[in-house]
């Protein structure tokens, strides 16, 4: 059998070294990703999406932007709670496109994504004004509203940023559509800024 | 020795044992760090060329900047990979190497399903690790590995559950679900390596074993190769003692064959003179005879002479004429007339005789001839015949019934001579044992020649008694013989036999009955050089 040699002590110092400066490492970086924007509580439907209210079923507002990575993650939510709804749910998504930018600059794989998921509506929001009258500064920031307009839950749909899994956002959807509990809820937003500098 | 005795006797020592599967053991784990130097490089450098194109940027707006997955993927997948990597250069098998290396391997996997959005695919990595450090053969790396693993899956999943596991909140016992399966794959593979380390440790041992073995082998090799060097010594001197013995006997035989010979021509001597004697003498007698004639005559010659000269002067003498009557009667030369051309015709025989003996002797004997040379063989046997015909003239006659189309054939005519001689010589001391002394009783002696292209073949026929069947394979010995003491020595036919066989590469053989005679037959090949080469 193997004879077990243990490290000269200089050997182990520079291990403990080494394991410290990666779980510092490891640290630092899951502690980045955790970081996210607080969503808003916005009381009532704004005036100019009053026309995309569904009258029969509760109607979700998603704000993009096209070129976040970690969204990847959002649309892959948005497609899992949309294979669970089964057309209880209506679901509008604004994708982020600067002004006085090429017309196709937000055709990426976000897009692609949304517009082959069934049952999701993809809209262009030329400068974010959509997303600035919901108060959504995040790219992934949902916000579920009643038939009568009522919101009802507001926040990302990934635990963080660029996260798959099951998440408290998720689960909030899944209850009111499925579950018809209203309970009214906020959870945080992971992912890149939607307006940058035009929204300040 | 008993396969017990072997058996102890091969016992590999324990040290040995040891020592060959801790270098096994060695160069496995070297191969493997070596493996894992190329695996971590492979992984750091995969990982940020995933994070460049999953998520090469972060965006604001418009604006865009490096996505933190990338500086994650260069500086903490570097932090994970370059020390191991720089540990397996530096020490290469050693314990702590490795177990570095299973660090590494864990956190890799944990870097890697970061950079993936906490893909559960991506979990597969740890398992492709642990198999990948199965490698080594030791159980405790995967140990270390799968530690880390479940340390990290139980602290992450206390505080950033959401970072391995996808979710803000999970239950307590979540990591142990994930540690399970991990710990499900060690159980095959810590089982793996154990049974791989007794395999090796088995091997060590055969190894052992075997070198044990091999030792022996040597040594018995080495044994038995200088017992062989010293039988090959041995039979060395043997052959050149054997040699030495060769040289000495061809020496012998040389000194026997030319005694022989010298028998032979002693035998002959005595003969020889007696057949030049009988004409010598004849030739002697018709010469006095000629002399008494030739006086008879003179005297005549000159009663004639006187008469002429007195009947030229016309004085006719009646003495003178009764003179020559009284001498022409003392003449008689009626009888001078009949006889004295018989005595010349009888000694031009008896001188032609004579030469023929002299010529045949010459021709027998050959001196100076000591090469191969392309003779006639027909004369060959004539003048061995004439040579020894006192020899048979007594018992036997002589019939020769030589193929007058015969090849000349390349030998060494002294001995080829010496061998007819030896053989008509038996022949003939064959038949006087038959005929004995009676009166006007011969035997036969038949030799004839015959060629059939590459060969020529002698058949010496005699009728005397017959070779005996049980001694037959022994007439060609040396010293062998059947004539009484004094009548021969054993060698002529040993030296025919020498002669024909070894120096001609022909063959002499024979065919006899009891009481009928004996035939001995010769063949020899008319080329010494394709004879050499065939016989070589």
């Amino acid at each position: 059998m193997s004879r077990f040699r243990p490290p000269r002590g200089s050997l182990v110092i520079a291990l403990a070294l080494w394991l410290a400066a990666v779980i510092a490492g490891f640290t630092y970086v899951i502690d980045s990703e955790l970081t996210s924007e607080a969503a808003g509580w916005h009381a009532g439907l704004p005036a100019e999406a009053g026309q995309y209210l569904d009258c029969e079923h509760p109607t979700l507002f998603l704000f993009v932007h096209p070129k976040c990575p970690c969204t990847r993650a959002t649309m892959e939510e948005l497609n899992r709670i949309m294979a669970s709804c089964a057309g209880r749910l209506t679901v509008h998504v604004f994708t982020y496109r600067p002004e006085r930018t090429v017309e196709d600059w937000h055709l990426t794989d976000v897009w692609g994504s949304a517009v082959e998921i069934p049952g999701v509506s993809t809209r262009v929001d030329i400068g974010g004004k959509m997303a600035q009258a919901f108060g959504a500064n995040t790219s992934g920031h949902a916000l579920l509203y009643s038939t009568g307009g009522e919101l009802l839950f507001t926040g990302g749909i990934t635990s963080s940023r660029g996260h798959f899994g099951d998440n408290l956002g998720q689960q909030a959807i899944l209850d009111v559509v499925l579950r018809r509990s209203i309970v009214r809820r906020s959870v945080p937003v992971f992912g890149c800024s939607i307006r940058g500098e035009e929204g300040e | 020795m008993n396969s017990a005795a072997l058996t102890r006797l091969h016992e590999p020592t324990y040290e040995r044992q040891e020592e060959l599967f801790h270098a096994r053991a060695d160069a496995i784990y070297r191969r493997t760090d070596r493996l894992f130097i190329g695996l971590l490089l492979f992984q750091w450098v995969a990982g940020i060329c995933g994070a460049l194109w999953v998520s090469p940027l972060t965006w604001s707006g418009a604006e865009s900047d490096t996505h933190r997955h990338v500086y994650a993927a260069i500086f903490l997948g570097g932090l994970i990979s370059l020390p191991p990597v720089v540990l397996a250069l530096l020490h290469p098998g050693r314990t702590a190497t490795r177990h570095v290396i299973a660090l590494a391997q864990a956190a890799t996997t944990a870097l890697l399903i970061h950079l993936s959005g906490g893909r559960i695919e991506t979990h597969f990595h740890v398992f492709g690790s642990l198999a990948f450090l199965a490698f080594y053969r030791d159980w405790r790396v995967l140990v270390t590995a799968s530690t880390l693993v479940a340390a990290d899956h139980l602290v992450r999943g206390m505080y950033w559950p959401q970072s391995i596991f996808g979710v803000l909140t999970a239950s307590s016992w979540r990591w142990l679900e994930h540690t399970g399966w991990v710990v499900f794959e060690d159980a095959f593979l810590i089982r793996s390596c154990i049974m791989a380390k007794r395999e090796m440790s088995k091997t060590a041992r055969q190894q052992a074993t075997l070198e044990l073995t091999k030792a022996g082998i040597e040594d018995e090799v080495h044994q038995r190769t200088a017992e062989l060097r010293a039988s090959n010594e041995e039979l060395e001197r043997s052959i050149d003692e054997k040699t030495r013995i060769n040289d000495e006997r061809d020496r012998l035989e040389l000194q026997l064959r030319s005694a022989q010979k010298l028998e032979s021509i002693g035998q002959l001597a005595a003969g020889i003179a007696h057949e030049i004697n009988t004409p010598t003498q004849y030739v002697g007698d018709n010469t006095r005879f000629l002399k008494d004639a030739f006086g008879d005559i003179l005297a005549l010659l000159d009663a004639y002479e006187r008469l002429a000269q007195e009947a030229v002067g016309g004085t006719t003498d009646a003495e003178t004429l009764r003179a020559v009557t009284e001498a022409a009667l003392a003449a008689d030369l009626d009888y001078l007339r009949e006889e004295i051309p018989k005595s010349i015709e009888q000694s031009l025989d008896g001188v032609g005789r004579v030469s023929s003996i002299v010529l045949a002797m010459k021709d027998f004997s050959h001196p100076g001839v000591e090469e191969f040379t392309r003779i006639d063989l027909n004369r060959s046997i004539e003048s061995t015949a004439t040579v020894c015909r006192n020899e048979w003239k007594y018992h036997a006659a002589l019939e020769l019934d030589l193929d007058p189309e015969l090849p000349s054939v390349q030998c060494l005519p002294g001995e080829i001579n010496q061998v007819f001689l030896n053989i008509i010589v038996n022949a003939a001391h064959a038949i006087a044992d038959t005929v004995g002394d009676a009166e006007g009783a011969l035997g036969k002696i038949t030799i004839s020649t015959r060629s059939d292209g590459s060969c020529v073949e002698i058949r010496i026929q005699d009728t005397g008694t017959g070779i005996p069947e049980h001694i037959r394979e022994r007439i060609f010995d040396p010293f062998f013989t059947t004539k009484g003491v004094g009548k021969g020595t054993g060698q002529g036919l040993a030296i025919a036999h020498a002669v024909i066989t070894k120096k001609h590469c022909g063959t002499i053989s024979i065919e006899s009955e009891i009481g009928r005679g004996t035939t001995f037959v010769i063949r020899l090949p008319l080329e010494q050089a394709d004879a050499q080469s065939n016989a070589a």
